[in-house]
This record gives structure tokens, sequence and C-alpha cells, in this order.
């Protein structure tokens, strides 16, 4: 199991309670469908991709950034025990989804980005990088724990 | 060979020149420690790294974040022949200094995210993609003479 430090608990909870959902999500999501162009290819359902400015205009796009960024909700309240909690959506991922686990890696990349640019280096700084980062980490574990 | 267009070369200059090394050179480094604290096996010699604080004010560890950038220089001096441009410092890494190349990709995600701090939404998605495709290129540069 994980193990928290205290300062890493204090750290995640702090800028968690920062960070505006419908504001980071869309922009982590399009990060990732411009930065990581394969990407796109689970999401032929949202319409215009063709350009940069397309995918930043999307608004299904923006819509489901901010589902994806809402859902790590669920692992900021239950620290100890993130596994159990993505359980249900590893297997979607997996099994209805059919998506490569390596995109939740660059998914959380883009994360960490746009959270970097949005607080500077006063808020995000090496301490509470390295606490969000291990989060994030754990999250993408525990969404690739059900392939087989 | 890396084939690079011209906004590619005009962006990754651009970002560069908006870097001052001897400001986030340290914090580059500070952060590859911290954040990936299983690096410090390479810096035994740099004295106190027990703690956040002792790490961020280490002196050496400044001084060595200073070094790293100045090298990451020639990559935006030398785009078309990055290979080349690092194969000592790779053979270095390799050879001698023993470095795992997978803490390359490690300092590259460091010197992103401080980029981003530094620049904020002055670092859109289509830079972060040009500058990302760059520091992959000096990864895998500097990962040339592994074998």
């Amino acid at each position: 199991m994980v193990e928290w430090t205290d300062a890493e608990r204090k750290a995640i909870a702090s800028l968690w309670g920062k960070i505006d959902v419908g504001e980071i999500g869309p922009q982590a999501l399009a990060r990732l469908l411009i930065v990581y162009p394969w990407s796109q290819r689970y999401f032929k359902a949202f319409g215009d991709l063709s350009t940069n400015a397309a995918i930043m205009g999307n608004p299904k796009v923006a819509q489901h950034g901010k589902t994806v960024m809402g859902g790590l909700e669920n692992a900021v309240k239950n620290l100890d025990n993130i596994k159990q909690t993505y359980a249900k959506l590893s297997v979607m991922h997996s099994e209805k989804l059919h998506v490569d686990p390596d995109n939740f890696r660059v998914l959380a990349e883009c994360i960490s980005l746009c959270v970097a640019a949005k607080f500077g280096p006063s808020v995000f700084t090496a301490d509470v990088q390295e606490a969000w980062q291990k989060f994030l980490a754990v999250v993408v574990s525990a969404l690739g724990r059900q392939y087989h | 060979m890396v084939k690079w267009t011209e906004l590619e070369r005009s962006t990754v200059k651009a970002i560069w020149e908006k870097i001052d090394i001897d400001e986030v050179g340290p914090q580059i480094w500070a952060r590859v420690l911290i954040v990936y604290p299983w690096t410090e096996r390479y810096f035994g010699s740099f004295g106190d790294l027990f703690t956040i604080t002792a790490i961020l004010k280490n002196d050496k560890v400044a001084a060595h974040g200073k070094v790293v950038l100045k090298a990451l220089d020639k990559a935006v001096n030398n785009m078309d022949n990055m290979k080349r441009t690092y194969a000592d410092l790779s053979q270095l890494h390799f050879q001698k200094l023993e470095v795992d190349p997978d803490s390359f990709r490690l300092l590259a995600d460091c010197i992103t995210i401080t980029i981003a701090c530094k620049l904020k939404s002055a670092l859109s998605p289509q830079s972060q993609a040009i500058w990302q495709k760059f520091l992959y290129a000096v990864v895998d540069a500097m990962s040339s003479q592994y074998r």
C-alpha cells in the first residue's frame, strides 16, 4: 500500500483546494490531444479535432476534460484506497474503451504542466511537485491495474 | 536525423531566450533531486541532501544546475547535429558516471515543469509540443552512446 507522509497529504489537499477542475481539466485534455496527437483516436465522436484551434475550442473536449479532472476528486478523498476506488474505471478503460494505459501517464504529465503554469513556482514548489506527481503516479497505476 | 520546421526552430529559440540559466538551472536541479529522490545516488559528494531545505540551499546543487543548462544551450544551437554534439557527454555519462539513461527523461520532465512555472500560458500547447520534441531529441542524443 502507498505510504503518504503528513506533508504529502497536506500538499495534495492544499493544491487540490486551489484547482478549478473546469479550468484545468479542459486545458489538460486539449494539451494531451495536441502534444500526443495519437490520443485523438479515442475521441472520434468529439467532432472537429483537425487543428489546434479546433481542439482548444471544442466543447466536447472541454466537457470531457472537466469530467476526467473531476474524477481525481475521488482519489484525493481516498488517498489510502486509490486502487479500490478506481477498480471499476480501470476495467472500463481496458475492456470497453480499449485505452492504452500509457495514455494515463502522459495525461498526468499534461495535468502537472497545466497546474505548474497556473500556479507558478511559489505555489508549485519542488516539494509540492513531488507530492502531486506521486499522487498522479498512484492514480495512473490504479487505472492500469485491471488490464490483463 | 530529426527534421525541424522553421516554426519549430524559432519556437525552441524563443523559449530558450526567455530562460535565465542562472535562475532556473538551480531550480530544475533541485526539483530532480526532490521529486525523484533516487537520483541523489549520483551526488554523494554534494554534501547535505537529507532534507528538501538542504537541497534547496545546497551550493553544489545550484552550481550543477547551471552546468547542465549551459550544456542544453549546445543543443539549442546545434539542433541538426545533436547526436554528434552530445557524443562525448553521452559517453561520459555511460562509462564514467554510470548514470541510468532514464534519468535524462526525468530531468527533461523537470525542465519542462520549471519552464511552465515561469512562462505560464505563454507555453501554449503548440509550444509545449515543440519543446517536448526538442527535449526528446536531447534525451535521445544523451542516450546514444549507451549500449
